[in-house]
């Protein structure tokens, strides 16, 4: 397989919700080894995007293949989940159980009816929980946990999947400030260790910092796409998200940054 | 935080013991327990004409009744994730019980094993009802259990309409509907055995995708379950084992609301675990039931399903008022 191989590649993919058209004939490879951050303005078809990626909803027409030619939608869902796990935006922990057996849930596409744990099995979650930051919280209940932490429990859990590719919608929307730079710090790592890491997000300024590239969507299309530091612009901003600022390097990763300019009126109401 | 399983599960099964040589021995007639071992073991026994005629197969029917009602209502609250429901509160128990008495109206003679299929009509009826008709509420648990509530009184005025205007056996079909194991013998064993031998296996082979549909149907179907096809079996096995509980000794309320319940909290949330221990509960639970309505007030016989309801309603009304994800 050459370098050049996208790990997913979406095809003409059509997505309705009743008559309504939400994606049409949206065609986007994504790289392998790079964060990939889908932005645009509410309504544009990047949750939905990404939610067809992970086969929680079936596309009307079209298709995605992971890798060259593996289709989403004709392999068993357990193959697929060997591939590629999804963090969804709000994730529903159950009562009274502990951190590693949330964890081990994550084994389940390669566990038999019973969902026996094997030796490499109970490795592959301790390395999780490990690589997320969450080996200390191994034997504690879910319950207890803070936001932040139970976050990096559900990613721990995503990595005991052992899958290439990672799916998050919105991964920071619940957590503080300090909480998502840890998040995305922690996805920036992942990443380093060569997951192809694919994600929703809101904040454009941290999409700018931490993905390679910004897939930039309107009302079911691509507008854009390409690294920070060329597709995100002032025109841009004006265009897709009707947002007046000013782009400026970002001081600290220099990566381009967006600042609200500041009206006109709210200036004389100060005054 | 949790009791050890292997400790549940023998406080479970001593429990079940002791209310089953009780439930032998007591009555008209008391049976110590040591005469219950000879009697099972030999036919010249003075007790065994007794012993298996009337209490084994009435012991074994409670048993299995239960069992099946408790491993309905835990497959119910855990597909549809509403800690609310169960066979009877969302009215899949009576709309059987309304298909049996509508069998039992309008074709008197209709042979006995007839009821099981008119029942699980009733049950699948009523669950098809109830599910079209809350479509729209299945993430509001209260609501969706009020709506099956009232399918319930529904069906329960149906019934009591049907019992009114035609003069069947009043009696009989009253302690029917209460639920009573009273009378029932070897003949009425094959209503309910053959389901539970065949659906108890099939909900363990369930049991850990449900475990994972605890976490969310995104989350489930990301780690390749089909939830679509889980639900629906689970559903389908569920409202089978109620609608044959029902075909045997009517409905038998709240027993399939509070097994899971109890087994929860003592062991927490892996299915493998909690179907069996379920299973045991609900057959304590509806045992116990007909050994004290038949020793509180002898020689008065009352039906196992008041007794159960008078613990289990108390305990609804308690899970309503401490709910708060209206």
């Amino acid at each position: 397989m050459s370098t050049t191989s996208p790990a997913i590649n979406i095809k003409q993919l059509d997505v309705k919700y009743g008559n309504k058209q939400i994606i049409g004939k949206l065609d986007l490879a994504i790289k392998k080894g790079k964060i990939t951050a889908l932005i645009g303005p509410n309504g544009c078809g990047k949750s939905t995007l990404l939610k067809s990626i992970s086969r929680l909803i079936k596309p009307s027409a079209g298709s995605i293949f992971l890798g060259a030619d593996l289709d989403i939608l004709k392999c068993p869902s357990k193959e697929i989940a060997k591939q590629l796990a999804l963090l969804p935006q709000v994730t529903q922990s159950p009562e009274g159980i502990t951190v590693s057996t949330l964890v081990a849930f994550g084994r389940a596409p390669y566990l038999n009816q019973f969902g026996m744990l094997k030796a490499a099995d109970h490795r592959q979650i301790a390395l999780a929980m490990q690589q997320a930051g969450v080996s200390d919280l191994a034997d504690s209940y879910i319950d207890q946990l803070s936001g932040g932490q139970l976050q990096r429990v559900w990613i721990a859990l995503v990595l005991a999947q052992d899958t290439d590719i990672l799916l998050l919608d919105e991964p920071t929307t619940y957590l503080d400030i300090c909480h998502q730079f840890e998040l995305l710090e922690l996805l920036q790592q992942l990443n380093d260790s060569g997951k192809t890491i694919v994600l929703v997000m809101h904040d454009l300024n941290q999409a700018c910092r931490y993905a390679d590239e910004l897939v930039i969507m309107r009302e079911g299309k691509i507008i854009d796409i390409g690294t920070p530091q060329t597709v995100f612009t002032e025109t841009m901003l004006s265009e897709v998200f009707n947002f007046d600022a000013i782009v400026i390097k970002d001081p600290e990763a220099n990566t381009p940054m967006s600042i609200a300019r500041t009206r006109i009126n709210k200036r004389s109401k100060a005054a | 935080m949790k009791a050890q399983p292997i400790t549940v599960f023998a406080c479970l099964i001593f429990l079940l013991l002791s209310f089953s040589v009780w439930h032998i021995g007591a009555g008209a007639v008391y049976i110590a327990p040591a005469e219950i071992i000879s009697a099972l073991q030999s036919v010249n026994s003075e007790h065994h004409f007794i012993i298996n005629n009337f209490r084994l197969p009435r012991l074994l029917i409670s048993g299995l009744v239960g069992a099946a009602l408790a491993i309905s209502g835990l497959l119910i609250q855990g597909v549809i994730r509403n800690p609310l429901a169960s066979p009877d509160v969302l009215g899949v128990t009576s709309g059987a019980s309304l298909a049996v008495i509508i069998l039992a109206v309008f074709w008197p003679h209709a042979p006995i094993s007839y009821i099981p299929a008119a029942a699980l009509i009733g049950g699948f009826s009523a669950t098809a009802l109830l599910l079209f008709l809350a479509r729209h509420l299945l993430q509001r648990p209260a609501a969706f259990a009020l709506v099956g509530i009232a399918l319930a009184a529904t069906f329960g005025a149906a019934i009591d309409y049907l019992l009114v205007v035609n003069p069947l056996e009043i009696n009989t079909a009253m302690l029917w509907l209460t639920g009573s194991v009273w009378g029932r013998n070897w003949q009425h064993l094959p209503l309910i055995a053959p389901w539970l031998a065949v659906l108890l296996p099939i909900a363990m082979l369930l049991a850990y995708r449900l475990d994972l549909l605890a976490l969310g149907d995104d989350t489930a179907s990301s780690l390749g379950t089909n939830v679509k096809k889980l639900r629906l079996l689970s559903i389908l096995v569920a409202i089978s084992l109620a609608s044959a509980a029902v075909s045997v000794c009517g409905s038998i309320g709240f027993v399939g609301l509070i097994s899971p319940h109890l087994v929860r909290s003592l062991l927490g949330q892996r299915h493998l675990l909690l179907i069996p221990a379920t299973a045991i509960t609900g057959a304590i639970l509806v045992i116990s039931a007909d050994l004290f309505a038949r020793i509180l007030m002898p020689p008065i016989e009352l039906p196992a399903g008041i007794l159960t309801a008078f613990i289990g309603a108390p305990y609804f009304i308690f899970l309503l008022c401490r709910y708060k994800n209206w």
